[in-house]
């Protein structure tokens, strides 16, 4: 038995060594394809549009799948792993890295590799320490970047159901990225006179738990660009169907599952757009000459069984407009 | 290339984990999960300081951190008689807000561009090879942490901690106070699970307030792995093996990954499978000793 397990390491260590020694001459000699490797942290519906967006436009500016390869790999939210996929990444020496969101961006940035990465919604770039300029990236990365427009989202709640004075704020403090919005939410309406009661979780099981406790209290709630109160998005808006207030969200999603209005890219398009960068350096563009994109086009959508529900009405001009999910 | 040596790193810095999880779980046979609280505690105290300006003051004080984090659930077991595990839970709930409150309520703090222990070590020897630097550095911490671990586990303190894990009411019974052992010990498996921790935030250019996520688990899949590895007992050989242990986990994930063979949703199958079957080892060799003996009876 000793002499198994022995055996068993050795075996472990030497084929380790020698598929990441002579691991990256086999990739690329396969063919002639690209290599892109994607990471991503966890998986949420938000993130998988956003992959599929971006492969989807890749196809679609005319790399076929004999000329550009990807290779998808997701931690699964164990960051431990992170690091190890990222390592991979290099070793297998890609052409090309696509990362989904913050942590992912600054682990491969942080690797100080040559590989160029484009990152797809990171919410705050100069923050995160992955380039001290948007227009200029000086890390050998660039991309997308989904900030939410605050002040176009709480003109939207105002014009849909006028006099709301009073916002719930449910999020969820683990995600730099919603947490990021809701300080610009705050901002906002410090400056503008409304006032706000926070209710924050730390994992689902306290979504509907907090979602109540807002009942009452506030005229509306906002949810920023947070994955976990997305994915428990259907009982947050049951709890306030039933107590009629609506629910302003921040992306597609969270409207098709119950909340009533939101000002929108969807995740897809975010995706597609960071494709469009990926292609502009395919084609010869160093990443430093591609300014990160703050991404600015956004629809109205809105939910009509919640708006029903809620009972209000909407005006020509947003009927003509809008985007209607059921 | 990058990725053996990272392999090896990422197992040198786990293995500091590995370490602290090797003392609670194997020496005070206690499950102890304020890991998953502790080792973010190290991270966040880390990349606080770091980003300060002071990221070699920020790996002590993470260790301190840890340490009353340990003390804090020791407390909890002993004085207050909560059940280990819930005392775990309580302390590893409680150190979320904690975390961020370190943290700035923040919940991520980017270490990209400024000195951390890694760019100082660089600046000064640059003509090393970053990622074989790397690699000596936390060798140098792995090393230097067995070795403590291994002398204080030796002295008289030590011996009374090792026998309080062994035989609680034997121990008792010769007048030492198990309930300063107990504490002792469990500060200390949380003081090197912070270490690695704040290792981690330098390392990896960032400290996120999730990056406790699990971590327990690793440790505990090291500690077990490392038992395959056929030493001699003792305590200097069992905190060896724990090491070990950590690297040859991380070598299993490299593997995975590697291979193409398995979609990206499987990753985690995959390691839970490396857990599964390195526990199912010792039945075999049991299965197997009794086999020999059965033939040899006919």
């Amino acid at each position: 038995m000793k002499k198994i397990s022995v055996l068993l390491i050795l075996v472990l260590i030497l084929t380790t060594m020698s598929l990441s020694l002579f691991g990256c001459n086999n990739a690329s000699s396969q063919d002639d394809a690209l290599q892109v490797g994607i990471i991503q942290l966890l998986d949420n519906g938000a993130f998988e549009d956003m992959r599929e967006g971006f492969i989807a436009q890749m196809r679609s500016h005319g790399y076929s799948e004999t000329q550009l390869d990807f290779d998808y790999r997701n931690a699964q939210g164990d960051m431990s792993n992170l690091n190890a996929i990222c390592q991979e990444m290099v070793n297998s020496q890609k052409d090309l890295i696509v990362t989904i969101a913050t942590p992912p961006t600054q682990a491969f940035v942080n690797m100080e590799s040559d590989i160029p990465v484009i990152f797809i919604s990171v919410s705050n770039p100069v923050g995160a320490g992955i380039m001290t300029d948007l227009n200029f990236p000086d890390k050998n990365a660039t991309g997308t970047s989904n900030a939410i427009p605050i002040d176009e989202m709480f003109k939207l709640s105002q014009r849909l159901t006028p006099g709301m004075e009073t916002y719930g704020l449910l999020y969820n403090t683990s995600e730099i990225n919603s947490v990021t919005t809701i300080n610009q939410a705050k901002e906002y309406m410090d400056t503008n006179g409304l006032s706000y009661e926070e209710a924050v979780v730390t994992n689902s099981s306290e979504v509907q738990q907090a979602a109540q406790s807002l009942v009452g209290r506030v005229d509306a709630l906002f949810i920023p660009n947070d994955s976990m109160i997305q994915s428990a998005m259907p009982q947050v808006s049951e709890i306030a169907k039933e107590a009629k207030i609506p629910v302003y969200g921040s992306s597609a999603v969270m409207v098709a599952s119950g909340a009533f209005a939101t000002i929108s890219i969807s995740d897809t398009e975010i995706g597609q757009l960071s494709a469009d960068m990926a292609h502009q350096h395919l084609q010869g563009t160093p990443i430093e000459q591609i300014p990160a994109v703050v991404v600015s086009s956004f629809t109205t959508v809105i939910n009509q069984t919640t708006a029903d529900a809620l009972g209000i009405e909407l005006t020509e001009d947003i009927l003509t407009n809008a985007v209607f999910l059921d | 290339m990058t990725l053996f040596l990272g392999s090896l790193q990422l197992g040198l810095i786990y293995g500091l984990l590995a370490l602290g999880i090797y003392i609670t779980f194997k020496i005070m046979h206690i499950p102890d999960l304020t890991a998953d609280g502790s080792f973010t505690l190290g991270l966040a105290v880390s990349a606080v300081l770091a980003s300060a300006g002071y990221p070699v003051v920020g790996i002590f004080l993470a260790v301190l951190a840890g340490a009353l984090a340990g003390a804090t659930t020791g407390f909890l077991q002993t004085k207050i008689a909560i059940h280990p595990i819930l005392s775990g839970i309580i302390t590893m709930s409680g150190l979320y807000s904690i975390n961020l409150y370190v943290m700035g309520a923040r919940s991520n703090i980017t270490l990209i561009g400024t000195p951390t222990l890694f760019s100082m070590a660089r600046s000064r020897f640059d003509f090393v090879d970053f990622n074989l630097l790397r690699l000596v550095i936390l060798l140098f911490f792995a090393l230097g942490l067995w070795g403590a671990l291994t002398w204080f586990f030796k002295t008289h303190l030590g011996l009374s901690i090792r026998a309080t894990g062994d035989n609680e009411a034997m121990v008792k019974s010769s007048s030492i106070n198990i309930t300063a052992t107990k504490i002792i010990a469990i500060s200390l498996a949380n003081a090197c699970i912070a270490l690695s921790g704040a290792i981690v935030a330098q390392y990896q250019g960032f400290a996120d307030i999730s990056s406790g996520v699990g971590i327990m688990v690793i440790g505990l899949a090291s500690v077990i792995i490392g038992e395959l590895i056929p030493l001699r007992k003792g305590v200097a050989n069992g905190f060896l093996t724990a090491i070990l242990g950590s690297i040859l986990y991380r070598l299993m994930i490299a593997l995975a990954l590697q291979s193409n063979l398995f979609p990206a949703y499987a990753l985690k199958l995959i390691s839970a499978l490396i857990v599964g079957i390195a526990l199912s080892l010792p039945a075999l060799r049991h299965y197997l000793a009794f086999r020999k003996i059965r033939k040899e009876s006919v």
